[in-house]
């Protein structure tokens, strides 16, 4: 009898750690960050674009991570008319929370008002797939999933132990279990370095060209107007690797481009 | 019209040549061969080295009348050749006539007596016809269709030179004494001017206004319109004027003018303030009279004495005006318009510049229709003002037809004298989603000179039926953008950043910490169960002794007679060693499990036999003592003896599992 109560036991115990935990996921704000919040939003309300943006700006110092900050600096920066500024927010606001529909609108018509866009080439379907699996769910959803699938895997080792001929096939879904522990850990890992680094850039500057090689006197392939994204591949001194959404690959100065 | 009128045209050439040793030529020519009853024939009689020339003895015309001339022409050149000085010197004479009948005739030969000698002239045969042969031939050139302004404006001129050199020709014999003196060079500007007519000068921005360009002129000319005014700050719109061009005659100052019409259009400011109508120039040659009579203009002219002496010359008939061609640069004055802004007062929301007075109208050419189809809404401004300046309409349509600027086309039907015509506003419609729409009443205001206020009218709504296309979906339709973005977000500031748990150490703690409680879990399990084992072992290895402990108790029972008491302790040896033996509880204990489980365990069936008859007879005996000290002596020694064989058999097996585990 006192092996099923001691059996729950685990379960209890690791919600009321996730339970803990749950509460350091949110940390404190100071209240001047409020106030910031407030007044910006204010100034925006008032068509006070200019003024917005001071404020904006000033919160991006101690949130660079925040989705709704940088949906309406995005905004802000659309209603100034400054393109690339503006995509460049609406991507990182969508980084951050890719499941907004609002940014995706706002982002859609932010990119309508790109000078000569490129043309954009929609990649091969499981390339699409891939993306949007990866898009899924978030990193935190994967790395709880998978310390549950990990919590599945010792009951099962428990089990397997104090039942022995009792629980039938257990090395079946012990394999399963463990299987489903390595896809969910890869997916974490994976979701956590799109997270990190969303290998994106949006260019800021509308003199920007593609060039050849990386050096200043590279042979030009391409101009790339203001806020267009581009995808990063790498680094060489001053200048990025990156992919124009035309699929063509080239060198571009890195200051002329900003990371989402 | 001057050319629906007969004039002739004869020329009379004198001329007196006093260089030595050059031939006298004296010749006539007409312009034409063969003219119509309508036309003009001009006659020009040369007389080229022929100084001293008197007498001049015009032919008979039969068959013309005079109407214009004679008009003399001098002229004279050098020329050096082989070191030889020629100056070869020529007056000539024309005559402008008019055919009275048909037929063919011969002018007679001109005589003129040259040193004393007569020379004469040679005859010209020219034809008469029916009708109008310089018409034609004017026609022909014409080309309707030349657009060129220049092209146009030159051959208008050509026609003009003409025409005026008949006009004169024709005012000639009736006029030549009155006017003789005003038609004389230092009059010119009084004889030739371009004037600009317009009807207002004082119009509402946007008010039609008429200006016309005008040549006057009361001499013959060539001219050539050099400038055209550029007419800035207006929308122009020009009147077609007649071409051939056509003089009208008017009357300035007692004095008979021939008007041409130069250029005419309407004019619709596009500004308030004061606006110019700039000048329209033109240059060229005006023939301009020089009277001989009384006073020789060829009185330093060595050549020119046989016009003193000459008789025809004296005649007041034939006044000896010669002309001369005098070069003239013509300029209309600049006209200043003072255009009034419109009232600001009352003026409707929907006012887009229209001024005049308009209706509208508004169709669509396919009132249901599919996603996939596309339809074209018409809204259409007629009337009279100006239509070039009306502004695009303030339309709203339902955003889900997809309706984008308009292609807009003007069209100038009339220009009697107000331009009428009408603006088309085509609008293509590609809607999006399905469903019954309106298309809103389309307002126009305008402003109304006339009544001084501004009207509003609108078109009829127009109903439009947008049904599913093949291609319509519902990603479709959402995937259209939407007109503006969305609003910021301004919920409460929710502070910092989404952290990842991946980044964290407590994350991967929970992996340790889950994995250490399940270990512990483990082997807490472990311990249970090891004691479990060693408690069954122990009871097992007791329970031989426990079951002679009763069975000596029963023994003492035995002699004491208490033969209830002697029964139950035989009963829970039996009972109480077959529980610890076999590891079930007593309670769970029966004949009919015991006798299973021994048998499982390989017990033989006779020692399995004899513990349930032993067990039943306990029981018997509890209930109803019966037998005698005998029998119970033997019921103990039984139950001494199956014990005893239990143990063997129990403890080898339990010793062959252990070997076999």
């Amino acid at each position: 009898m006192w092996v099923n109560i001691r059996l729950k036991h685990p379960i209890r115990l690791a919600v009321l750690i996730l339970l803990c935990f749950a509460g350091y996921d949110n940390p404190g704000w100071s209240q001047q960050d409020t106030d910031l919040w407030n007044k910006a939003n204010a100034f925006y309300s008032h068509k006070q674009y200019d003024s917005a943006l001071v404020y904006y700006n000033a919160l991006l110092r101690d949130a660079p991570g925040n989705a709704f900050l940088h949906y309406n600096l995005g905004n802000t920066h659309y209603r100034l008319n400054n393109v690339g500024l503006s995509v460049l927010h609406y991507e990182k606001s969508l980084h951050f929370d890719p499941d907004n529909q609002q940014v995706r609108d706002n982002l859609k018509l932010a990119k309508a008002r790109i000078q000569n866009p490129l043309p954009e080439i929609t990649p091969i379907f499981f390339v699409r797939w891939w993306d949007n699996l990866l898009l899924l769910f978030s990193p935190n959803a994967w790395a709880w999933f998978t310390l549950l699938v990990f919590i599945v895997i010792l009951a099962t080792i428990y089990y397997r132990v104090t039942l022995k001929d009792k629980f039938t096939n257990s090395g079946r879904w012990l394999s399963a279990a463990i299987i489903v522990f390595i896809l969910s850990s890869l997916m974490t890992w994976f979701t956590f370095d799109l997270a990190d680094d969303s290998g994106k850039a949006v260019v800021l500057d509308p003199s920007a060209t593609l060039v050849e090689t990386p050096q200043l006197s590279g042979k030009v392939m391409n101009n790339i107007p203001e806020g267009t994204l581009l995808e990063v591949y790498g680094q060489q001194g001053s200048f990025l690797n990156v992919k124009l959404p035309n699929g063509r690959m080239g060198w571009v100065q890195s200051n002329l481009v900003a990371k989402v | 019209m001057i050319w629906k009128g007969l004039v002739g045209s004869v020329v009379l050439l004198l001329l007196h040549i006093c260089t030595i040793a050059q031939e006298i030529v004296f010749s006539a020519q007409v312009n034409t061969q063969k003219l119509g009853l309508k036309d003009q024939l001009q006659v020009t009689y040369t007389l080229s080295n022929a100084p001293g020339a008197t007498n001049f003895q015009a032919p008979s015309f039969s068959g013309f009348s005079i109407v214009g001339g004679p008009y003399q022409s001098n002229s004279s050149s050098i020329s050096i050749i082989n070191g030889q000085t020629r100056q070869v010197s020529s007056v000539s004479l024309s005559y402008v006539l008019e055919p009275i009948k048909t037929g063919s005739f011969t002018i007679p030969p001109a005589r003129v007596e040259v040193n004393g000698k007569t020379v004469s002239s040679n005859t010209v045969t020219v034809q008469v016809v029916n009708g109008s042969l310089m018409q034609e031939r004017m026609n022909q050139r014409t080309d309707p269709f030349d657009d060129d302004p220049f092209t146009a404006m030159r051959r208008y001129q050509q026609q003009l030179r003409q025409q005026m050199m008949q006009q004169r020709g024709r005012q000639q014999p009736q006029q030549a004494n009155s006017e003789a003196d005003g038609l004389s060079e230092k009059n010119i500007d009084k004889n030739i001017f371009i004037k600009v007519e317009v009807d207002k000068t004082n119009p509402y921005q946007g008010e039609q206004i008429t200006a016309s360009y005008k040549l006057y002129t009361r001499l013959p000319m060539s001219v050539n319109l050099t400038q055209l005014p550029s007419l800035n700050g207006f929308w122009s719109q020009d009147f077609q004027i007649p071409n051939p061009p056509k003089a009208r005659e008017e009357i300035v100052n007692g004095k008979k003018y021939q008007v041409f019409l130069l250029k005419k259009s309407a004019l619709f400011p596009q500004q308030s303030g004061t606006l110019e109508l700039d000048a329209a120039k033109a240059e060229g040659i005006v023939r301009v009279l020089q009277q001989v009579k009384g006073h020789n203009p060829f009185a330093d002219d060595p050549f020119s004495s046989f016009f003193m002496d000459d008789p025809f010359f004296n005649e007041d008939a034939f006044i000896g005006y010669n002309y001369k061609d005098v070069k003239v640069k013509l300029s209309s004055m600049p006209i200043k318009i003072n255009v009034k802004p419109l009232p600001t007062l009352n003026q409707p929301g929907s006012f887009t510049g229209a001024v005049g007075t308009f209706d509208v109208k508004a169709s669509v050419d396919k009132t249901i229709l599919s996603t996939d189809d596309a339809a074209t809404l018409t809204f259409t401004i007629s009337g009279s003002g100006n239509l070039k300046l009306i502004g695009n309409p303030k339309i709203n349509f339902p955003s889900e037809l997809g309706i984008y600027d308009p292609l807009i086309t003007d069209t100038i039907t009339g220009r009697n004298p107000a331009i009428t015509g009408s603006k088309i506003f085509t609008y293509s419609i590609n809607p999006q989603t399905p469903g019954d729409f309106t298309i809103p009443a389309i307002p126009l205001a305008y402003y109304d000179v006339h009544s001084g206020s501004y009207k509003v009218i609108k078109s009829d709504p127009v109903k439009i039926k947008v049904v599913a296309g093949k291609n319509y979906s519902n990603t479709i339709a959402s995937q259209k953008l939407p007109g503006d973005i969305h609003n910021i977000y301004t919920g409460s500031w929710n502070g910092g950043s989404r952290s990842l748990a991946v980044s964290h150490i407590w994350y991967w703690l929970l992996y340790a910490i889950v994995s250490a409680v399940l270990t512990g879990l483990i082997l807490i399990h472990r311990r249970q169960e090891a004691y479990a084992e060693n408690t069954a072992l122990l009871k097992n290895k007791k329970a031989n002794k426990v079951a002679w402990k009763r069975l000596s108790a029963a023994r003492k029972l035995l002699t004491q007679q208490k033969h209830k008491e002697f029964y139950e302790e035989i009963s829970k040896a039996i009972w109480l060693y077959l529980s610890d033996k076999l590891g079930i509880p007593l309670a769970h204990l029966s004949k009919e499990n015991v006798a299973l489980e021994l048998s499982n365990k390989n017990v033989p069936i006779t020692q399995i036999e004899r513990v349930r008859s032993i067990v039943l007879e306990c029981e018997m005996a509890l209930y109803s003592p019966i037998g005698g000290q005998q029998q119970r002596q033997h019921t103990l020694d039984e139950a001494v003896a199956i014990i005893s064989e239990l143990e063997n058999v129990l403890k080898t097996k339990n010793i062959a599992l252990q070997h076999v585990g």
